[in-house]
């Protein structure tokens, strides 16, 4: 080096100078362009570095897989209704679905007053003897019958009531009843008097033979005492006698009956009656002496028909009693969710409504329904459901089932069906409250009825049907699957399609819809949620699964909006069909979704920030 | 200004310094200088002009980090008023922009060399050396197809994924190397330097995986190895229906976890006047390591078609089902299990061979002014899935005694660079100053921008006498 310098250039100190301004001009650049290197502001790391991240690419779809079976009995808690139960019971039917309600209608009475028929003294005609044989001073003693001949005679018997109770339109015939263990009784005394009507003494006794009283066809008399011998309304007796002032006979009164007369009943539609029948007596009679009468020697005997109170125990005609049944309404409070939103449409197969009715009248009745569905107070169909005349047979318990599509009824256990084509357009708008308008009256024209007597007529209903549905049949179920905004709040796409097969074994169509809801559990506008084109989910059959393959479609109608989202709010539209209509709900149901494939188209946006 | 300058230069380079390491290697744009006190380090026939005794840890500071990939290739410049910036998984930036710019196989190189003490004599005929230093390096590589599955996901309706290579290495020691260099005759001069290795920590952990997504079933599966290596370290388990699930290290007293040799061999022949030749092969030898602790990945595949039975009804306490949140919970601990590594015992001993770097080197003297050479250097480190190569030309100009400084371009597979040394070597002491390559953009910050590849080298030694070699040259 020292040598090339040495050639080149003497003056070192100037050429040193002039390379240690070169180096240092080098030095400089070097250290210059470590200094100024680009500094890129755009690079600025002192900014927020935005790390939203977008991940799972254009054509993300994540293999979801199988739900469980969701068997109709989580979504159907039949703890949760009143109204709702499962049949437990081992069979066919185990695990249907029934709604079930049964209580009392306000029960009524039936009671018809009771009556006491009061008859007066019949006095038949008097007849006058002559004791001309009879001799000595009255007063005297003597020990002697007197023959005075034969008595014929006769009078009128009057049988009267104002005041029968207005039930009573007609009788056959009355019952009486009886006073302390005794029936009514007929019986003859006889005043034994002068001609002037006084007190005759002296006579000890009277005998009578041939003895024979005709007395009004109506009353059934009976010989207890079996003095003489009943035969129709003649009763006779050979031969009796009697102390002055006590009774010839007695007879026990059993029946009066108009079934002999020309109407062969009473008509009542005056509400009294009154009847005159004639009374005949023969017989001979011979007059036993004491003493020798005082005064004149004629004796006037008046024969005096009696009739004791007769109180009416039972009548046999036609009654008609009033028997008021109020309204009943009946609450369906507590339906299950399903059934409670606006839009459903019950059409149930065969619903049906049970009438339990007690007729302890002597009366067969004629009941007739009428059902109104009421829904706030607003009808919830056009025409009332009427039933008809079911009729209740006397004296038992009846269970009529009101059933659209009838059935056979069970004579031992006196059960009966009536078939009311209409009776499913009650349920068709769920009712919160049906109105049952019952009326009744009594069937026929010959009725036994005891008066005075307290009838209690007693109906409970019992509705207790199947959830099996008719084509009409719109049900909605709503189920809220809520608490994503945990995981959601970081994440955002614009739109998720949940494709699958879905296999239903519930004999319902389904039509999806739902909404999204926020963390407060308000509807979230901006996010569609929706079936692609539609599409329902196929119902399933008596022993097969309907099968379908719907895409459900979460779309964002507005960027950022997912981040919100805390859940969905799906709402099960079911409806029934043609092919499966009939088919009960059973808790056993279920639905099945499978082979469930989440797409979201883009790409799912992560924000880290 | 003065706080400017600390910011500009010091400050990354510490950065680089405790962040990334200090590299193995020396700046190859020095190669052809003369005046450097520790050229020795990248031929062992290179000798120093003078005597030196290197200042403990000033004596040679060396930066050195590398990558095919940088900043800009995954964070972005971002249109938002909010943000400035984004990262590639944005869906603003380009699928096929962001996968355009990366290698089959992304590598982030970092190397970690201290020397703590280095002295050079001339004795015995020759040029002597004695280096005490601790090296360190840690590799890591992301392959493509990692990114691609991260940024593209599904993007047809069958999508397969083989993420091959997804690794991290590190190799730690302390090297204690004699050199000696003599001349054999006028034109040729050779090296040698036998280095005793004591090994601190190696770890080496590779998982090869394959991904298949389509709609109907997810497939992955895992294939990973562990080997670790830490005197008095032990992995940190959680017992597992698979094994004892590894979930972290715990070192309770470090030591020497094994032993090796090594071998630095060079020669350079002046084949011509003005055309001389170089080779030099470095770190030839290995490290034998004992109780290797050994990881596994449990090489079950997992085949995801579905949950099953999904729990819809939430409200239903009867299920015994799990809802669609808690099966997602159980599928990402399915996945991450996959790529867990389970303990699979100590192993026996290990033995891993030294990441050898061939250096060879043409320089040519310029005709019209001998104080101006021109010099080409491949160098090649051999390391496995990391190997790296580079060709350098440089322009070397030495127009004082006590001063020379270079220019140089190199090609390699962390791209093109330029770079320059300042060499002041006056008697008594030897200062240099330099860079392979250098950030052309960086952030405010002073982060990188683009590759962030730097290596740049300070040293100051302090020389005496005169290198008798070097005279009897020029005699």
């Amino acid at each position: 080096m020292y040598n090339f310098i040495n050639k080149k250039n003497i003056n070192s100190v100037k050429i040193m100078l002039k390379k240690s301004l070169n180096i240092a001009i080098v030095c400089g650049s070097w250290i210059f362009f470590l200094l100024f290197s680009c500094v890129d502001q755009s690079y600025d790391l002192n900014k927020d570095i935005d790390l939203t991240l977008t991940v799972g690419g254009e054509s993300l779809i994540f293999p979801l897989g199988d739900t469980e079976k969701m068997f109709l009995s989580k979504f159907v808690k039949v703890e949760d209704s009143d109204l709702l139960y499962e049949e437990k019971e081992e069979g066919e039917h185990k695990g249907e679905y029934k709604l079930f309600k049964e209580d009392e209608i306000s029960s009524t009475e039936v009671t018809i007053k009771d009556v006491t028929i009061e008859v007066k003294n019949t006095e038949l005609n008097a007849f006058a003897f002559s004791l001309g044989s009879v001799g000595g001073v009255g007063g005297t003693p003597i020990d002697q019958t007197v023959d005075i001949g034969k008595l014929d005679t006769s009078g009128e018997l009057t049988l009267e009531k104002d005041g029968m109770p207005e039930e009573i339109k007609s009788i056959y015939s009355f019952t009486p009843g009886q006073i302390n263990s005794k029936f009514p009784r007929l019986f003859l005394t006889f005043k034994i008097t002068d001609q002037d009507d006084n007190p005759l003494s002296g006579i000890s006794g009277i005998i009578l033979k041939d003895f024979k009283l005709t007395f009004p066809e109506c009353l059934v008399l009976i010989d207890e005492k079996g003095k003489g011998i009943v035969d129709g309304n003649v009763y006779t007796i050979t031969e009796t006698s009697f102390a002055p002032n006590t009774e010839v006979f007695s007879l026990d009164l059993q029946l009066i009956s108009f079934e002999n007369t020309a109407d062969g009943k009473l008509d009542l539609s005056t509400g009294s009656f009154k009847l005159d029948y004639t009374v005949a007596l023969e017989s001979n009679v011979v007059v036993k002496l004491s003493s020798v009468p005082e005064g004149g020697r004629e004796i006037k005997l008046t024969p005096v028909v009696s009739i004791s109170d007769i109180p009416i125990a039972s009548v046999s005609g036609k009654v008609d009693p009033n028997i008021d049944i109020k309204p009943t309404t009946v609450e369906l409070e507590g339906l299950p969710d399903f059934l409670q939103d606006d839009d459903v449409k019950l059409d149930l197969t065969n619903p049906q409504i049970s009438l339990n009715v007690s007729n302890p009248l002597g009366i067969p009745i004629l009941i007739n329904a009428t059902m109104q569905g009421l829904k706030n107070g607003v009808s919830t169909h056009e025409k009332e459901i009427k039933t008809g005349n079911i009729e209740i047979p006397a004296e038992q318990t009846t269970t009529i089932i009101l059933s659209k599509l009838g059935g056979i009824g069970d004579s031992e256990n006196h059960i009966e069906y009536k078939t009311i084509d209409n009776l499913n357009e009650i349920f068709l708008i769920i009712p919160e409250q049906i109105k049952l308008d019952i009326t009744a009256e009594v069937k026929g024209e010959k009725h036994t009825i005891d008066l005075g007597k307290t009838y209690p007529i007693e109906m409970n209903y019992k509705i207790d049907m199947p959830l099996s549905f008719g084509k009409d049949l719109i049900i909605i179920y709503n189920e809220t699957i809520d608490g994503w905004n945990d995981k959601m709040k970081d994440l955002d796409m614009k739109n998720i399609y949940l494709a699958t097969n879905v296999e239903n074994t519930i004999p319902l169509e389904f039509h999806l819809s739902g909404y999204a809801i926020d963390v407060n559990g308000n509807k979230l506008d901006g996010i569609v949620i929706g079936v692609v084109g539609n599409q329902p989910i196929a119902p399933g059959k008596a022993k097969t699964a309907g099968l379908s393959s719907p895409i459900i479609g979460i779309v964002a109608q507005n960027s950022g909006i997912m981040k919100k989202m805390d859940g969905v709010v799906l709402k099960f539209k079911a409806n029934s069909t043609k092919t499966v209509n009939g088919i009960p709900l059973k808790s056993s149901q279920y639905l099945l979704m499978k082979n469930i494939k989440a797409m979201v188209p883009g790409g799912i946006n992560v924000d880290l920030n | 200004m003065k706080q400017y300058i600390i910011i500009k230069l010091v400050l990354p380079a510490f950065c680089a310094l405790f962040v990334m390491g200090i590299s193995a290697q020396d700046i190859r744009s020095a190669y052809f200088l003369k005046g450097t006190s520790l050229n020795h380090r990248m031929n062992p026939a290179f000798v120093s002009e003078h005597n030196y005794v290197s200042i403990p840890v000033l004596g040679n500071m060396y930066i050195n980090t590398q990558a095919n990939v940088g900043l800009s290739n995954f964070i972005y410049n971002y249109d938002n008023p909010s943000y400035g910036l984004t990262t590639f998984l944005n869906s603003s930036v380009d699928r096929e922009g962001f996968l355009n710019k990366l290698h089959d196989n992304n590598k982030i190189d970092i190397n970690l060399n201290t020397t703590i003490f280095s002295a050079g004599f001339y004795a015995l005929g020759g040029f002597n050396t004695v280096e005490l230093g601790l090296k360190s390096s840690v590799s890591f590589n992301l392959p493509y197809t990692l990114f691609d599955f991260m940024k593209s996901g599904m993007k047809d309706a069958d999508n397969i994924y083989h993420i091959k290579d997804l690794s991290a290495r590190s190799n730690n020691y302390v090297e204690l190397a004699l050199g000696h260099a003599r001349p054999i005759d006028d034109y040729l001069v050779v090296g040698a330097k036998i280095k005793g290795l004591i090994g601190i920590a190696n770890f080496d952990a590779k998982e090869d995986m394959y991904i298949r997504m389509n709609g109907s079933q997810w497939e992955v599966k895992a294939d990973g190895t562990l080997d670790a290596v830490v005197k008095g370290g032990q992995f940190e388990t959680e017992l597992s229906g698979k094994g004892a699930k590894i979930t972290g290290f715990e070192l309770n007293s470090p030591g020497i976890g094994g032993i090796g040799v090594g071998l630095d061999l060079g020669a350079s022949y002046r084949l011509a006047e003005d055309l001389t030749l170089s080779a030099a092969i470095l770190d030839l030898g290995f490290i034998s390591w004992s109780n290797t602790l050994k990881g596994r990945t449990d090489g079950q595949p997992f085949l995801f078609d579905g949950f099953e039975d999904i729990k819809v009804v939430s409200d239903d306490s009867d299920s015994g089902n799990k809802g669609l949140g808690d099966q997602f919970d159980d599928i990402t601990r399915d996945v991450k299990d996959l790529i867990r590594f389970y303990d699979d015992g100590i192993g026996g001993g290990r033995t891993t061979s030294l990441a050898t770097t061939v250096n060879l080197g043409a320089e040519y003297t310029s005709y019209y002014y001998d104080k101006l050479t021109f010099g080409l250097l491949s160098s090649t480190r051999f390391n496995g899935l990391f190997t790296w190569t580079e060709a350098r030309l440089s322009a070397n100009v030495a127009p004082l005694d006590w001063f020379e400084a270079s220019l140089s371009g190199g090609v390699s597979n962390f791209g093109t660079s330029v770079g320059g040394v300042l060499n002041f070597h006056p008697k008594g002491i030897n200062f240099f100053v330099g860079a392979d390559c250098v950030f052309t953009k960086v952030t405010p910050q002073f982060a990188p921008v683009n590759r962030p590849n730097l290596r740049a080298n300070f040293g100051f030694n302090i020389t005496f006498e005169n290198n008798i070699f070097s005279k009897e040259k020029k005699k």
